[in-house]
């Protein structure tokens, strides 16, 4: 279980799903999915799940969509209050495969 | 695009190389300008410092020489440099324009010289079930420990090397519950290494250290030394790593979170992209863009420096920059470098236990090329050891041509996690030396960006 | 080099999509064949190119080749076995966006029909719209093929050449020619891996074919190397079954079953016949960017992860060099300006036939090589 070492207030919150998280602004988003349990986050070509693994943005293998419609690492995204971001990377990942 | 900005130094990544050459630049009366992804300055080795540093009690755990980078990013940022975060760059052009996104928006400046700093990265560890959730390499676990100030109780950590044992000494400096540690370097040293062990007696606190991190982790873990045949378990995420231990037994511990590591090596896709020069390093098992003693490249005006040159480690990264920085003022300015000298002599013994720790901690074999067949080589494309044997079989001479026969290689990280894997492989079945099998050909933009960003730079008139 | 010399019968020259069909060929047709290739199979136009299988928007005097050409790729499985499963069938269809788009695209299908072409349809915005329901702009009608496609590059090369080799032809790559002599027996092919003798030589060397015509002492062939350029996307769902572009523009967008798209534009970027590789000007792309995403505002958001160039020889009329050399022996086939790929097949064919003293069933009067008149 992944847990908090500095202890910080929780100050915002963000969407994982439309499912309502309190995080810390600035906090590394892949970071804030592990906390909340969540390793897998995509489906690699062979239909196997897939999540953070290098936590520099070298690996790509911890994509989530943005409100926008852009695919990102999560990795690379920080937290700000009232994000939403969406899992997997497209409903069609699981549907193609 | 933003057509008219020039510096004469531009700068690529904040971490110690950069940030060094950046104060150096604005000391010589240059203007400087580094383009780093993250938020804020301190490359991976510092990362977070400045954040951290407001409360510096609440990361203790973090160390002293973490902790050595907070006056770098201070003195950085009472430079005149100047630093435009989250900017990924993803080309360098022949006429040094560096294009970069920014903020959804692609963007350019053009330099009087170019400055690589961005640093290493983990080498690829293709053991079977490296690709499952819940396994992480060491370097995530520390940037987690940095930047969220976060981490998983009872984790496994699984190989070797300096960054391996700092992140787990951090992890109980910080309280975490460690839950094994799978040691995979070998219990004695050997009597080379004796003798390569004499430089680093210039450097008596680093050998100390290293030796009291060990002694702690032995004392403090579940450790395990010798480990072979690692391999991780799992169907659809981590539950534990099996191995042979150091008297053959086979051992199995359970783990929900996993961190691996053998290593890091110089990430070499920008210096590849932009036409650099380079040679294969047999001692560090990784490329190395080819430099001059200032670190200036096979390109003229395009410098390297920091561990993208080379493993030497946060401190000969600060030399280095400031190797660079003042080579790049002396031909803006005519002058002479009466400094380098001295920078040059830090920077040598700053790097002298590098061989010894290269040969200490190299990575074995079963760990650059996987033992199992169905163990992935190519992450992003979910290609396994035996898709890649059997089009090598078919006759390649490089990585390149391998494209032709499997999709190995061109997937979203453009080789960043298969590369070394899949020229060993080549190297392993033809015999053809690494340094002749060569690297997958790197092509920008080595950082992905939208076709809408792409597709705004047509609304400007300026070409390019 | 101090290698014996070979008697071979044929000697084709490159690796690509020409060189390996017409060796597959001569092949089948029980001539001995040597096939050479200066780096390996495909590594040049014929593996970077955007695997665009097209009848349309061909030069007029190119759709009898054409035509041709397509028929073998309906039956590929015979030619290249297995490798054929690169090939997806598909619509090809070129939209009008406007006025101008729309008087061309009227203008060309009626002048097609009037040569005795048919292939190409003109359908109203409508019938555009119902063809391809994720259309977001508005659209002034195309012209539509069907049955046009695109391939895997690489893999269709493959298969050209590995059912040369399985007809009995000989594969040398790695072997890169460095002169070429007419003797009174035949050529005489001296390379990095030995000399080689002939009773004829085709020229498919692609950007380097005008240097080899020098070589053999062929009159000077006005021949530009340059490296049109391409991007492949990250994986989305799938909303474009067919190939498209647009009328007055290059553009040249598809979806692969990946769900990746591949757009080029027909941008140029310089091409380095010495470093064997073409430049990436990245932002020299962003023009056909802004057309792809106003044909489909969903690709805006789509992360481009690689873009790739190679090296393709140009014509100034932008129509290839297929015919038989000045001198006895020696026939040509390149210059095919970045759109050979889908005739690949044909030419092979009709060079072979050339080869063999045969009338290829394809008038090749427009592609003559003897109509630039410049001598070395």
């Amino acid at each position: 279980m992944f847990r908090q070492v500095r202890t910080q207030p929780q100050d915002i919150t963000i969407y994982i799903d439309d499912r309502p998280c309190a995080a810390r602004a600035g906090d590394l988003l892949a970071n804030i999915l592990l906390h909340e349990g969540i390793s897998a986050v995509h489906a690699a070509p062979n239909g196997a799940p897939r999540g953070p693994y290098c936590m520099m943005g070298v690996c790509f293998d911890c994509m989530i969509t943005l409100e926008d419609g852009r695919v990102e690492q999560a990795c690379q995204t920080y937290a700000e209050d009232g994000m939403r971001i969406f899992l997997p990377v497209t409903r069609a990942d699981e549907a193609g495969q | 695009m933003t057509a008219g900005s020039h510096y004469d130094l531009v700068i690529i990544g904040a971490g110690p190389a950069g940030m060094a050459a950046a104060i150096e630049a604005s000391e010589g009366g240059l203007r400087a300008l580094i383009l780093d992804d993250q938020p804020a300055p301190g490359g991976q080795v510092y990362r977070h410092v400045l954040q951290n540093a407001v409360r510096r009690e609440a990361s203790s755990y973090l160390g002293g020489d973490y902790w050595s980078g907070q006056a770098l990013a201070d003195a950085f940022a009472a430079s005149s440099a100047e630093l435009w975060s989250q900017s990924r760059v993803w080309q360098i052009t022949g006429d040094r324009e560096v294009f970069f996104s920014r903020h959804g928006a692609a963007q350019s400046v053009s330099a009087g010289a170019i400055l690589i700093a961005t640093g290493a990265m983990e080498r690829p560890m293709p053991l079977r079930g490296w690709t499952l959730p819940g396994v992480m390499s060491v370097g995530a676990a520390q940037t987690m420990l940095k930047t969220n100030g976060s981490g998983a109780d009872g984790a496994v950590f699984a190989g070797s090397g300096p960054l391996f044992y700092l992140t787990i000494w951090q992890y109980l400096q910080a309280g975490l519950a460690v839950r094994a540690v799978v040691d995979t370097a070998p219990a004695r040293m050997t009597l080379a290494q004796y003798w390569l062990a004499l430089p680093a007696l210039l450097q008596p606190g680093l050998l100390l250290k290293g030796l009291r991190w060990r002694a702690a982790i032995r004392r403090k873990t579940d450790y395990f030394a010798q480990a072979t045949s690692v391999a991780i378990n799992g169907e659809d995420r981590v539950t534990g790593l099996s191995f042979t231990d150091a008297s053959g037994q086979r051992q199995t511990i359970p783990a929900e979170h996993l961190f691996i590591h053998q290593g890091v090596v110089p990430n070499t896709s920008l210096t590849m992209a932009s036409d650099l020069a380079h040679r294969w390093c047999p001692r560090q098992l990784c490329w190395h863009p080819r430099t001059d003693m200032f670190g200036e490249s096979s390109v003229a005006g395009l410098f390297v420096a920091g561990d993208g040159m080379g493993i030497a480690g946060a401190a000969a990264a600060v030399s280095s920059g400031r190797l660079a920085a003042q080579r790049i003022i002396a031909r803006a300015r005519g002058r002479a470098l009466p400094m380098a000298p001295v920078w040059r002599f830090l920077k040598w013994r700053q790097a002298a236990i590098r061989p010894f720790l290269d040969s200490l901690f190299r990575p074995p074999d079963e760990w650059r090329v996987p033992q199992d067949d169905t163990a992935i080589v190519c992450r992003c494309e979910a290609l396994t050891k035996a898709d890649v044997a059997t089009a090598i079989a078919l006759g390649v001479s490089g990585p390149n041509q391998l494209k032709g026969y499997c999709r190995a290689g061109m997937g979203r990280c453009q080789g960043r996690m298969c590369a070394l894997t899949i020229q060993k492989m080549i190297h392993d079945h033809g015999g053809l030396p690494e340094d002749r099998v060569g690297h997958l050909r790197i092509r920008p933009p080595i950082r992905p960006l939208t076709v809408g960003e792409l597709a705004a730079l047509a609304n400007d008139d300026a070409g390019a | 080099m101090t290698m014996p010399a070979h008697r071979e019968r044929i000697i084709v020259i490159g690796g690509g999509i020409q060189g390996c069909a017409t060796a597959c060929f001569l092949a089948k047709r029980g001539q001995k064949v040597t096939l050479i290739e200066k780096d390996h199979i495909g590594r040049h136009a014929s593996g970077v190119n955007a695997g665009g299988v097209r009848r349309l928007g061909r030069d007029p005097c190119e759709i009898p080749l054409s035509l041709a050409a397509m028929d073998i790729w309906n039956a590929l499985d015979e030619e290249i076995g297995d490798n054929a499963d690169a090939f997806h069938p598909c619509f090809y269809v070129k939209v009008a966006l406007d006025e101008d788009g729309q008087a061309l695209g009227l203008e060309r299908v009626e002048s097609l029909r009037r040569a005795g072409f048919r292939h190409e349809v003109w359908l109203e915005e409508s019938e555009i719209r119902s063809r391809l329901p994720h259309l977001s702009g508005r659209t002034c009608g195309g012209i539509l093929v069907e049955g046009d496609g695109w391939a895997v590059p690489w893999r269709i090369v493959q298969g050209f050449a590995r059912a040369a080799v399985r007809h009995g032809a000989t594969l040398i790559e790695g072997c890169r020619v460095l002169g070429l002599r007419r003797d009174r027996d035949g050529w005489q092919v001296n390379t990095s891996k030995g000399t080689f003798e002939g009773d004829q030589v085709v020229n498919c060397a692609g950007a380097w074919a005008a240097e080899l015509a020098r070589l053999a002492g062929e009159p000077v062939f006005p021949l530009s190397p340059y490296a049109p350029m391409l991007v492949v996307t990250d994986r989305r769902p799938p909303i474009l079954p067919a190939v498209m572009g647009v009328l007055g523009h290059t553009l040249s967008l598809k979806q692969l079953d990946t769900g990746q798209f591949v757009i080029g534009g027909g941008v140029r970027a310089r091409a380095d016949l010495d470093k064997n590789r073409g430049e990436v000007a990245i932002p020299e792309l962003a023009a056909s960017m802004r057309l792809a995403t106003t044909l489909f505002a969903d690709i805006a958001n789509t992360q481009i992860i690689r873009c790739w160039s190679g090296i393709e020889g140009y014509m100034p009329d932008n129509l290839p060099v297929i015919g038989r050399g000045r001198q006895p022996g020696l026939v040509h086939g390149f210059g095919f300006s970045a759109h050979g790929f889908q005739l690949g097949p044909a030419v092979g064919e009709a060079l072979a036939d050339l080869v063999m003293g045969r009338q290829p069933r394809i008038p090749l009067e427009a592609f003559d090589p003897g109509r630039f008149e410049r001598v070395a």
